[in-house]
């Protein structure tokens, strides 16, 4: 029997659910108000998303600089799955108008307002004439046609249409389009970091961190430069990019943004390329490195020749093996293996098995049932949590942190767990 | 105000999905199959395991997509139940429920049991948020559960008692459940059945109680009339017993409907802990200034929020000015004459944000929903953990809040939160 996931679902689409990521795309932009065209608790989770956001920020020693904007639910109920629920929607957007005073309201619709049928399109425009404010929705329902990412992307290919403006330009200077938790923690700080370093000043962040009276004047920037990781919404958000570009001549890179030690490299050095910095680049590189290679010095120490092995058991469109294998690498760990967990279905096993291929001669396990051999091991790498899972183990980050910081951050931990001397098991998240 | 609306991220709350769930899981025997998207079902799994750390073991998910709105979920539905069978599982009762858009499309659950001849009993539920939140879930799961199991009408034994309106799922709830139930064992009460927790065939025997205990009106008292309809059972809205003197009130309102013999006994141990306490803190004000809050926040379920304040002001710190939010809205509120303000999560939802903006010098008794909005602020404030989700502060004992026992760990808490705080103000931080 294969080894086991201590939560089973089986790896294949319709994982997440658009609302969230309608409102994630304008949660911190001051001026806005979302509704959620749903029963009320599919907004609670956004508000658990957000509390969930809000003390990992406090974890990693920073504070939120402010609320995120009002979610009000339009409280589907059963009735309204007989008689629609769109005379409740334009009663919720009245409300809104009335005490928020928004200068933008953004509706998410759910699953359920797509099978009764409501137009909700039809309402938006309505209102948006009646009240003189625009009031936008996207083409996604819940989970049905399109996840959380496809919210956000269609959320933020709407707020361009409405609000960017073509507006002089101002050098050195550039916007970070993407939401990675915001401008308060590793993945916007790291990459304001190195812009600096270079003399780039970050204006702020797309869409979700712009007040929707800004969002006209962002077009300033040089550059976008997408704050996302690969196989997340990596081509979604690259797309932004080169709308940004067409319609208002912005300069972007078709990068994600910059993860371990490979990838820094080449995106700082196509930052430089697009600023007319190489040289700036080039210098920047060269401390960067010479600090990276002063605590991986540090690090190999322990960590060099300690067996492993990797276990994945995500879809390659949310996790591409490549930065784990590289980190690996850094550590100079003995990897024994991969062992592809039995989450898969088969045309998805087979994309992953064929990524792997491009990336390593390892050998890759896909009926691998030895819970012993995998406890033999120094250090387990795992994308899930693993029934009897007794070795040191790390789990791999759904978002790898940003730069050689964060390459940093991640070895470390994986050091600091071999120079444990705990015996209870149990694993670390970074 | 007249609009239901308002921003939910002035509250917090859960799904119907969540709420039945937390009834039917309560009960160990149980496996339950959430027939909705993965989305829904992580978040339900998340809210409940933080009681329940083994949850995942038996809570499955179908993982329809979006075709089974055209199709029907039955293959997805299938196809789980298989798995779960081939993993060797055996449950005492199988409870799937649909999310509320998998019940819009009408799939018959029963039925796709029924043509796979499960060898145990199946109960199944259209619900999901169009049925509302925690609250409507819990009760329509444990009406439906108490319709399938509880169907004969025994005699009522002398001092049976049911329990109703307490959730392992609650705060702290497990904690605070064993507590209750100590209390009332040692007055001489006999625990007939705590509906959602133990073996579902508890259920059978609800009716031999000779009364039913309300502790939490929301998810307690629609349960006790639906019961006292059932079987004629008569019920008590006891609420929830905080403090010292607090859960001799409570107890007190329980032995007026349904005296027993041993009160005195926990009269005893009840002087004997008011003594301690006050000993104790009368030696830690030797040190330390008098427990004295410009004003204290209590949010949370109703009856809870109510009880606790109650005893916070009676028994335990003086306030200048004390608000209590319920969750929700209740019937009753005559529980206590502490607050200075009672306010309601949806209709007073203008004065909330209000004092979320506003409020200083604050001891809040909260989630850690509420919590944020005074933290980003960089408002002065002590908090207390006291209604999910709770993520500042970590709780591996089992220490209960409520009863006896629980009164020392609030005032003890109480006092080290004071405590820390003015040693955080003098040294500067």
């Amino acid at each position: 029997m294969a080894i086991k996931t201590k939560r089973f679902f089986t790896a294949k689409k319709s994982c997440s659910c658009s609302m969230p990521g309608v409102w994630r795309a304008v949660a911190h932009s001051e001026g806005a108000v979302v509704i959620f065209h749903s029963p009320r608790a599919c907004a609670h989770v956004a508000r658990t998303m957000d509390i969930g956001s809000e003390y990992r920020t406090v974890a990693a020693g920073n504070l939120e600089a402010n609320n995120s904007v009002p979610v009000v639910s339009s409280m589907l109920e059963e009735k309204h799955s007989i008689f629609g629920g769109i005379e409740r929607l334009g009663a919720c957007i009245d409300f809104v108008v009335k005490t928020y005073r928004p200068e933008c309201i953004v509706i998410a619709n759910s699953c359920v307002a797509g099978v009764i049928g409501d137009d909700v399109e039809g309402m938006a425009k309505e209102k948006e004439a009646e009240h003189d404010i625009p009031i936008l929705t996207v083409d996604c329902y819940g989970f049905l046609d399109g996840e959380y990412f496809k919210g956000y992307y269609e959320t933020t290919l709407s707020l361009i249409d409405r609000f960017v403006q073509k507006v002089p330009r101002e050098d050195k200077t550039a916007i970070l389009v993407g939401d990675s938790g915001g401008p308060w923690i590793n993945f916007s700080k790291e990459v304001t970091r190195i812009l600096n370093s270079m003399g780039i000043k970050v204006l702020g962040g797309f869409p979700g961190y712009t007040p929707i009276r800004e969002m006209k004047n962002i077009a300033r920037a040089e550059a976008c430069l997408a704050l996302t990781a690969r196989g997340q919404n990596h081509r979604d958000i690259f797309h932004i990019c080169e709308l940004m570009q067409e319609r208002f001549g912005m300069k972007y890179i078709d990068d994600v943004f910059p993860i371990g030690v490979s990838g820094t490299m080449a995106w700082i050095r196509k930052v430089g390329e697009i600023y007319g910095l190489e040289e700036q680049a080039e210098i920047i590189l060269k401390q960067e490195l010479a600090n990276f290679a002063a605590h991986k010095e540090k690090i190999t120490a322990v960590t060099r020749g300690k067996s492993c092995y990797i276990i994945i058991g995500r879809l390659l469109g949310y996790f591409d093996p490549a930065n784990i294998l590289e980190t690996a690498q850094n550590l100079e760990l003995d990897v024994k293996g991969i062992i592809l967990l039995d989450v898969y279905e088969e045309k998805n096993l087979q994309v992953m098995l064929a990524r792997l291929k491009e990336l390593t001669t390892l050998t890759v396990y896909t009926n691998m049932d030895d819970e012993k051999i995998i406890n033999s091991v120094d250090i387990v790498l795992t994308t899930h949590d693993l029934k009897n899972l007794t070795a040191k183990a790390i789990f791999i980050p759904m978002l790898n942190k940003a730069g050689f910081v964060g390459e940093l951050e991640l070895m470390q931990a994986i050091y600091r767990l071999l120079c444990s001397k705990k015996v209870v098991g149990g694993l670390t998240y970074v | 105000m007249s609009e239901p609306w308002g921003n939910v991220c002035n509250r917090t709350g859960s799904c119907a999905l969540t709420g039945a769930a937390a009834f039917a899981s309560s009960m160990p025997g149980c496996e339950i199959v959430i027939n909705g998207p993965l989305w829904c079902y992580f978040y339900a799994m998340r809210f409940l395991e933080h009681n329940d750390h083994l949850l995942h073991e038996r809570f499955h998910n179908s993982q329809p997509d979006n075709n089974a709105i055209v199709y029907g979920s039955e293959k997805d539905l299938t196809a789980e139940l298989k798995r779960v069978f081939a993993d060797g599982h055996k449950p005492e009762v199988l409870f799937i429920e649909a999310s509320c858009s998998m019940s819009l499309i009408g799939d018959d659950l029963q039925g796709i049991a029924k043509k796979m001849q499960i060898p145990f009993p199946v109960v199944t539920m259209d619900c999901g948020g169009l049925i509302g939140g925690f609250r409507e879930g819990y009760l329509k799961c444990a009406k439906i559960f108490i319709n399938h199991f509880a169907t004969e009408n025994y005699p009522q034994e002398p001092f049976a008692v049911n329990i109703l309106g307490l959730s392992d799922y609650y705060y702290n709830g497990k904690a605070d459940r064993e507590e209750i139930c100590r209390i009332l064992t040692k007055a001489g009460y006999k625990i007939n059945c705590l509906p959602g927790t133990g073996s579902v065939y508890d259920l059978k025997n609800l009716s031999k109680a000779t009364l039913n205990i309300v502790c939490n009106e929301e998810i307690g008292l629609e349960l006790a009339e639906f019961l006292k309809n059932k079987f004629g059972t008569e019920y008590v809205l006891a609420g929830v017993p905080y403090g010292v003197q607090g859960t001799m009130q409570w107890l007190e309102r329980i032995h007026a409907c349904l005296p027993v013999p041993n009160l005195s006994l926990v009269e005893e141990e009840a002087k004997s802990m008011q003594e301690y306490l006050l000993a104790k803190s009368n030696d830690t004000r030797v040190t330390w200034p008098e427990l004295w809050f410009d004003k204290c926040l209590i949010s949370a379920p109703g009856t809870q929020a109510l009880c606790l304040a109650e005893a916070l002001r009676s028994e335990w710190v003086d306030v200048g000015k004390l608000t209590v939010i319920c969750q929700e809205k209740l019937k009753h509120t005559a529980f206590t004459t502490m607050p200075d303000e009672i306010l309601f999560a949806v209709e007073d939802e203008e004065r909330i944000d209000y004092l979320f903006k506003n409020m200083e010098h604050v001891l809040l008794f909260a989630s850690a929903s509420e919590l944020t909005r005074f933290q980003k602020r960089k408002a002065d404030f002590i908090s207390i953990g006291f209604a999910t989700p709770v993520v500042d502060e970590v709780n591996f004992t089992t220490k209960p809040l409520v009863g006896i026992q629980g009164a020392a760990v609030i005032f003890e808490k109480i006092w080290n939160s004071y405590i820390q705080n003015i040693i955080r103000k003098s040294i500067g931080k």
